[in-house]
Formats: C-alpha cells, structure tokens, sequence
C-alpha cells in the first residue's frame, strides 16, 4: 500500500535535508514524497519514492501557462496554487498541471461544481494540506474545515482525484500516516478516500505521460 | 464518589513519541493535551475523555483516556504544535488496554543521544548526535546555509564531546 505525502519543502525552503526527511518519513508509515526544492540527481536510491514538483504560485494565468508550459519542466509533477474562481476554471483547462493546491488560502466560492466537473474530466487532483489542521486555531480553522468539507461534497458528486500533503517545512510539522488517517476521518473524510488519496499521486504521474510511440 | 469494581468505565492508554526543541515535563505535556483537545472538539468532549499523562521518559510519554475516545485522542496529539512554548510535535505510536504493553514498546524502541562537534562545508557546529544515525544542530549563531536536521551522510567528520 502506497502512502506518499503530496507537498513537504526540503531545505532552503525548509530546514531539513533529504536524508533527514526521508529518514522521518519512513519511519511515520510513509513510502514516498512529493518534495520541492531537489534535483533529479540528488535523489538518494532505495526503496522511498521521492518525486520532484514544481510549486507554481501567482495569480496571473500568463505567467503560470509559461511556468507549465517551460520545456525544461515537461512531465514533471507540477502543482500550482488556486486562486479566484476564473483563474481556477482556466487552470483546470490547462495541460501539464496534475494538482490543484492551497484552495483552503483561496478566496470563497473558488471551486464550484463547474471546476469540480472540470478536475473530474481531465484528471486533475486538488490537494488537501493537512498542515492548517494543527497549524490554525478557532475560526480560522473552522474556515478550512468548512472548505474541505465542501471539496469531499463534491469529489462525493463528480469523483475526482485527491491527494494529502503536510506542506511540511520542518521536522515539528511532520506528522505520522496514522495521525493524518485519524485527523481526516475526524472531519469527514473516509477511510478509503484517504486510503486512495494517499496512494493518487502515482496515478497521475502514470495518466498525464505524454503520448509515445510505439513500433508494432 | 465510589462505584462497584464492574460499574466502573475502561481505561485505554496511548504511547505517544514527543518530539521538542526544549525539555519539558508530564504537566507541559497534559495541558498542551487538554488546551488541543478543548480547542478541537469542545470542552464537554474534553471532560468526557479523562485524558491523563501517566508518565513521560523522554522522548516517550504513556497518556491514559477513557476507552471509546481513542481517534478523538489521536487527532488532539496530532494539532499539538508546541508545548510549553517551544514548538514540538507529537506522535501517537501505539494504543493498548493495558500501560504494562505500552512500557514493554517504550524498551523496544529506545534510544539515546550525545552531544558533540560535526564538520559540515569545513565548518564546525554543535550538535546533538542520536543513536539511530540522526543529527540535530544547535541552532545558536548557525550558518543559514545549512540544515539544522540532517543524518550521518550529510557530514564530513564528527567529535564528541567529552
């Protein structure tokens, strides 16, 4: 059973190596990471699956269609940040993003059925970033909560895919695959659901190949 | 008020793993607990789950609750974010009926640490060297081009202190 933590920063961003992460990770029931901030050739080998992403931010769609559409990125794993409503819509309709993050910072009514038909046609994911869980308190909270519970309302209606990430920079914000299970089935996620949102990352690396030729 | 032997609710425990960047005790420990718990899942809830720290042997602690609140206890360990004012971070690693199954784990699972030297880009910085092949450095005066939490494979040399 995979379990791949969708989004943690390594160091400069955050003040971990790789070494360091990975040695965490492994041992809080993890079996890969989704991680920014490394190249391909520092990956260590082994067993652990360390995808690299790149992190699009910025609520202008030009500059994001040119960060996506960079050749020297292609096929990599690419999230990018939601933003208003319009710009959503146009993200989802874009090729080369495989994840649609950060929509618990994302003004209210970001995602509404149309975006959420959008993600379920082209297999694109929206994150959920378990790090305001711990992180906020009182109503800040309760307004993450509230969006996340609209997003399974909808991934309920149109099944489109999801993925967990702790958004962790430092080793205090690393929490346990059981820890994150419990925290999200205490807000109304299920069992399963986390089960495959853990595992989906695989999946849209797989779906998103670009097409090859093949001899016969 | 007493009750009869058989009319008295089941205790569950929870061996938890605190990791912190200060030394703390048991009552740090119970009221970042109880502040999550109250703040998470309302104080009626809070009082319902008798949550209480029975123990904590660095870096593990046994944490006793009512049997039936188990994942209510779980979610509150994993939104503690600091415990007596120092960020920290704690893991539920087991739950059990019985505190004996739980001390046996902490045996199991045990490690230690020293403090000492290591050798990062020809510079030395002070570090807490741990047992399973893990390095913390001291965060006094360091050089923000490095990490502060790395392993053995990130360092060219280490001493230890005497």
């Amino acid at each position: 059973m995979q379990r791949i933590d969708g989004c943690s920063f390594l160091f400069q961003s955050g003040s971990c190596s790789v070494g360091r992460v990975v040695s965490e990770l492994k041992e809080m029931g993890y079996t890969g990471m989704v991680t920014c901030g490394i190249k391909d050739e520092k990956i260590p080998p082994g067993d652990f699956k360390i995808i690299p992403v790149s992190y699009i931010r910025g609520a202008n769609i030009r500059a994001i269609q040119k960060e996506v559409q960079d050749p020297l990125k292609k096929g990599k794993y690419c999230m990018v940040q939601a933003g208003e409503n319009g710009l959503n819509r146009s993200l989802l309709t874009l090729p080369g993003i495989h994840t649609l993050c950060d929509l618990q910072s994302a003004p209210k009514n970001a995602f509404d059925r149309f975006c959420a038909q959008l993600a379920a046609d082209r297999n694109i994911a929206l994150d959920i970033r378990v790090r305001p869980l711990w992180e906020l308190r009182g109503v800040p909270r309760e307004r993450v909560i509230r969006t996340y519970e609209e997003i399974l309302l909808l991934q309920n209606r149109y099944e489109f895919p999801l993925t967990i990430s702790s958004g962790a920079q430092t080793l205090f914000d690393i929490r346990t695959s059981r820890a994150v299970t419990t925290l999200l089935t205490e807000i109304g996620m299920d069992k399963d659901l986390i089960t495959r949102s853990f595992a989906s990352v695989l999946g849209l690396l797989e779906n998103h190949q670009a097409a090859r030729e093949i001899s016969v | 008020m007493r009750l009869r032997p058989s009319m008295r609710e089941n205790y569950r425990y929870i061996l938890a793993k605190v990791v912190c960047t200060e030394l703390v005790d048991a009552k740090d420990i119970y009221h970042a607990v109880s502040d999550t718990f109250g703040s998470l899942f309302g104080e009626i809830q809070a009082s319902f789950a008798w949550v209480a720290v029975m123990e904590y042997n660095p870096p593990y602690t046994i944490i006793r609750f009512r049997r039936g609140y188990g994942q209510k206890v779980e979610a509150a360990l994993a939104t503690i974010t600091s415990v007596k004012g120092a960020a920290a971070a704690v893991h539920p690693v087991k739950t059990s009926g019985t505190i004996r199954t739980v001390r046996e784990e902490i045996y199991k699972r045990n490690f230690s640490s020293r403090s000492g030297r290591v050798k990062i880009n020809d510079e030395w910085f002070s570090a807490e060297i741990r047992t399973d092949n893990r390095i913390n450095l001291i965060e006094k005066g360091i050089n923000p081009n490095i990490p502060l939490y790395i392993t053995e494979e990130d360092i060219e040399d280490l001493h230890y202190d005497e």
